[in-house]
C-alpha cells in the first residue's frame, strides 16, 4: 500500500537511486536536439546494437563450434549441425550473419552522414577518425568470422589471405606468425581466437568513440543553423532506442527463420568445388585483384591510398562551412570515392570466376572519376550561406492527426499488443509441437508488433506533453 | 475446444506453404520498416520543445495506468519470447564430435598406376609446403596422354593444386590438355607446370614421385 501523501511508487524511487549512484544524471539532463531525430542520425546507434547482438549470439555459438578441421572438415559439420539440428540454432546463426552484414552496411552508412555533412569538423576529428578503424576492424572480424564455416567460399578466403600475406614484404615471418604451417588444423583454431580478438579491440575502439562523442556532443546542424532541442534524452528518447532495437531483433528474428543462414559445399581436400564469391563488401577489392595487376597493390596499397584520403580530409577540409555544397574537395572526393566502391562491386558481382581486363577496369575507373569529379565540381561552385535561425511556428500542420492518435494510443498499442500475443500465442504451440521453424517466425512477428506496442505506449507515457 | 485447435493446425499449415510465404514475409518486413519510418518522421515532426500541451496530459492521463500496464505486458511478453528459443537451445542442443588427425606426416603413397586411366588427375595432400615448412599442401597428380607423355619421357607428373596467381586450386581439364583455374582462369602446362595464359606467371612447383615394382606412386617431395 502506498503512503498518503507520497507521490512516487518504489519502482520510481529504486530508478532515481540507481540513476543518482551510478553517476548517470548527467544523463537525465541532456536534452536530444531536432535534427538528431531525423532517421539518418540512427544508423551508427543501430551499428553498435549489432555489435551487442553479435557478441550476444556469438558467445551461444562458441559454445557449439568446433574449431577443428580434423580428418573429415569437423568445424563445417558442427556449423552444419548447429544450423540444422540444434533447436533455434538457426536463428542465433542466422542472427549472428544477418547482424554482421547489417552493422557493416549500417557502420558504411554512418560514414556516409558524418562525411557529407562534415560532422567530423573540429573538435570531432579523432572521433571520426576512430569511427574509421572500428569500420575496419569489424571488416577485418567479418573476414575471419566468415572464414570459420569451412565451406567452399571461407577456403577460398582463407586461401586468398594467406596468399595475400606471402606477397607482402617479409611474408614468410608473417604467414607463420598468422596461420602457423598454414595447415586448416591450425588455422582454424587460430581464425576463431583472432575473430574474438578483433571484435574486442572493436569494443574499445567503439567505447572511445562513445565517450569522445559524449564529451564533444552530438555535431551541430550541418546548414549552420542553431540546434533546437526538443525532448529529453531519459526517459523518452531512451524508450524510443529500446522500441527500435526490439523491432529490429523481432525482424532478424524472422528474416533468419524464413531465410535460415547460407551454408556453402563442404571443404574437402580433392574434391572440385564450385568458386566462391567473396562477401559484398570485399567485392571491390576483389574485383581489383581479378584486374591482374600485383595482388598486395590491388588489395591493399590502392584501398589503403584511398581510405588514407578521407582519414586525412577534416584538416584538409575548409572550416568555414560544414554544408556539402561548400566543401568542394571533400564532396568531390567523396563521391569519386563512393562511385569508385559500387561500380567496382557491381563489375566484381556481374563477372564470377572470370577475369577483368585490366584495359577496361582502367577505362571504366576514370570516366567514372571524370563524370563524379564534374557533378561534384558543379554541385560546389555555388556557395550556400549558413541558414538563418527559424522562427518556430505556431503548431498547427500536423495536430489533428496527432491528436486523433494521441486521443487513442492506449487503444493502438492495446491492440497490437493482442495481435502480438495471439502470435505469440501460436509460436508457444508451435514451440511445444517442437517446430522450431514456425515457432521462430511467430515469434519474431510478434516481437516486431510488440516493439511498435511499446513505442505507442510510450509516446502516450511520456511524449504527450511535448506534442502538438 | 477441439474445433479451435483443428482451427489452429489449419492455420499453422497454412503458414507453412514455403514460397508464398517467404514472399509475403519479405513483404510484410519492408512494409513494416517503411511505414514506421513515414510514422516516425511525422512523430519527429510533431514534436515542440517546452510545448508542455496541458490538454495533451489530460487526454492521456486518465489511460495512465492501463498503459503502464500494456508496457508492461509488452516488455514480459518481449523476454518470454526471447528466453524461451534461448532455452531451449542451451537444454537441447548438442555437438558434433570427429576424428582429429594426430599432425603426423601421411604416408606419401598416393596411388596404384592401375587407379588413374590416362588423360586423368587425382588430388592429394602433402604434409609439406614447397618451401618446406610443414603443412597441409594439395597437390594434383596427373597420368598424361600418350603423345604428351612421349614428348617428356615420362607417364606421371605432379604439381602443386595451389594456383600461383592467387592460391585458388587449379586441376587437370582432358579436354583442354591443361591445368585449369576455375578462379580467374589460369591455365598450366600439365608437362612441365608453367603457366601458359591467365593472370599467373610462375610455374606450378612440381612435386618428385618414385614408382615402386608393385605400380604404387609416392610423393617423395618436392623437385
Amino acid at each position: 500500500m502506498q503512503r498518503a501523501g507520497s507521490e512516487e511508487s518504489c519502482i520510481k524511487k529504486f530508478v532515481r537511486w540507481l540513476i543518482e549512484r551510478t553517476g548517470a544524471s548527467e544523463f537525465t539532463k541532456t536534452i536530444i536536439p531536432r535534427h538528431a531525430l531525423h532517421p539518418m542520425y540512427s544508423f551508427g546507434g543501430l551499428a553498435s546494437l549489432m555489435f551487442f547482438l553479435l557478441a550476444f549470439t556469438g558467445i551461444i555459438q562458441l559454445m557449439f563450434y568446433v574449431p577443428a578441421f580434423g580428418e573429415e572438415n569437423i568445424a563445417y559439420e558442427s556449423v552444419r549441425h548447429f544450423t540444422e539440428s540444434v533447436p533455434y540454432g538457426f536463428v542465433v546463426r542466422g542472427i549472428h550473419s544477418y547482424a554482421a552484414t547489417l552493422m557493416i552496411l549500417l557502420s558504411m552508412l554512418h560514414f556516409l552522414r558524418v562525411y557529407f555533412t562534415g560532422a567530423y569538423a573540429k573538435p570531432r576529428e579523432l572521433t571520426y577518425v576512430i569511427g574509421i578503424v572500428a569500420g575496419l576492424l569489424s571488416i577485418a572480424s567479418a573476414f575471419l568470422g566468415y572464414s570459420l564455416r569451412m565451406d567452399h567460399i571461407s577456403v577460398e578466403a582463407i586461401r586468398i589471405g594467406q596468399f595475400l600475406v606471402l606477397q607482402l614484404p617479409g611474408g614468410n615471418w608473417l604467414y607463420s606468425l598468422i596461420f602457423g604451417s598454414g595447415s586448416f588444423d591450425e588455422v582454424i583454431p587460430r581464425f576463431l581466437a583472432l575473430h574474438i580478438g578483433v571484435a574486442g579491440l572493436l569494443a574499445i575502439a567503439l567505447l572511445l568513440h562513445f565517450y569522445m562523442i559524449h564529451a564533444h556532443h552530438i555535431s551541430p546542424p550541418y546548414d549552420g543553423s542553431e540546434p533546437e532541442p526538443v525532448i529529453p534524452f531519459y526517459p523518452n528518447f531512451l524508450l524510443t532506442e529500446l522500441a527500435a532495437a526490439v523491432v529490429t531483433i523481432g525482424t532478424l528474428m524472422t528474416l533468419s527463420a524464413v531465410f535460415p543462414p547460407e551454408l556453402g559445399f563442404k571443404f574437402v581436400f580433392g574434391e572440385e568445388l564450385p568458386v566462391g564469391q567473396p562477401e559484398w563488401y570485399l567485392m571491390a577489392m576483389y574485383a581489383l585483384i581479378k584486374t591482374g595487376i600485383d595482388p598486395v597493390l590491388a588489395g591493399l596499397v590502392i584501398p589503403s591510398i584511398g581510405l588514407l584520403i578521407l582519414v586525412i580530409m577534416p584538416w584538409v577540409d575548409p572550416l568555414y562551412s560544414r554544408h556539402p555544397m561548400n566543401r568542394r574537395i571533400a564532396t568531390t572526393y567523396g563521391l569519386i570515392f563512393v562511385g569508385e566502391y559500387i561500380v567496382l562491386f557491381l563489375y566484381g558481382q556481374l563477372t564470377p570466376g572470370e577475369q577483368i581486363p585490366l584495359l577496361n577496369a582502367l577505362l571504366l575507373t576514370i570516366a567514372v572519376a571524370l563524370v563524379l569529379g564534374y557533378v561534384g565540381v558543379r554541385l560546389t561552385s555555388k556557395p550556400i550561406p549558413p541558414k538563418k535561425i527559424q522562427k518556430q511556428q505556431s503548431g498547427n500542420s500536423p495536430s489533428y492527426a496527432v491528436r486523433v492518435i494521441l486521443k487513442n494510443v492506449w487503444w493502438i498499442a492495446c491492440l497490437l499488443l493482442v495481435f502480438a500475443l495471439v502470435l505469440g500465442g501460436f509460436g508457444i504451440m508451435s514451440h511445444l509441437s517442437e517446430n522450431y521453424y514456425d515457432a521462430a517466425l511467430l515469434f519474431g512477428i510478434s516481437i516486431i508488433l510488440m516493439g511498435w506496442s511499446l513505442f505507442t505506449a510510450k509516446v502516450g507515457l511520456v511524449d504527450a506533453k511535448y506534442l502538438v | 475446444m477441439n474445433i479451435i485447435r483443428c482451427l489452429l493446425t489449419n492455420l499453422l499449415a497454412a503458414v507453412s506453404l514455403t514460397n508464398l510465404k517467404s514472399l509475403g514475409i519479405l513483404l510484410f518486413l519492408v512494409l513494416v520498416v517503411g511505414i514506421g519510418t513515414i510514422i516516425y518522421y511525422f512523430y519527429i515532426k510533431s514534436l515542440k520543445p517546452k510545448h508542455n500541451n496541458p490538454d495533451n496530459n489530460e487526454r492521456v492521463n486518465n489511460r495512465r495506468n492501463f498503459l503502464v500496464k500494456i508496457f508492461a505486458l509488452t516488455l514480459a511478453g518481449i523476454v518470454v519470447q526471447l528466453l524461451l528459443p534461448l532455452l531451449e537451445l542451451l537444454r537441447k542442443g548438442t555437438i558434433v564430435t570427429g576424428e582429429i588427425s594426430s599432425g603426423q606426416e601421411t604416408p606419401p603413397k598416393i596411388a596404384n598406376i592401375t587407379e588413374i586411366p590416362p588423360d586423368s588427375q587425382i588430388s592429394f595432400v602433402l604434409r609439406r609446403n614447397p618451401d618446406g615448412s610443414p603443412g597441409q599442401h594439395p597437390a594434383v597428380l596427373i597420368h598424361l596422354p600418350e603423345d604428351k607423355a612421349a614428348l617428356v619421357g615420362k607417364e606421371f607428373v605432379a604439381y602443386s593444386a595451389v594456383c600461383t596467381h592467387l592460391g585458388c586450386i587449379v586441376s587437370y581439364k582432358s579436354e583442354e590438355d591443361a591445368l585449369f583455374c576455375p578462379c580467374h582462369a589460369g591455365y598450366f602446362d600439365p608437362t612441365n607446370g608453367k603457366a601458359i595464359s591467365g593472370p599467373p606467371k610462375k610455374p606450378l612447383p612440381e612435386v618428385k614421385l618414385r614408382i615402386d615394382e608393385n605400380g604404387d606412386i609416392y610423393a617423395e617431395g618436392w623437385v
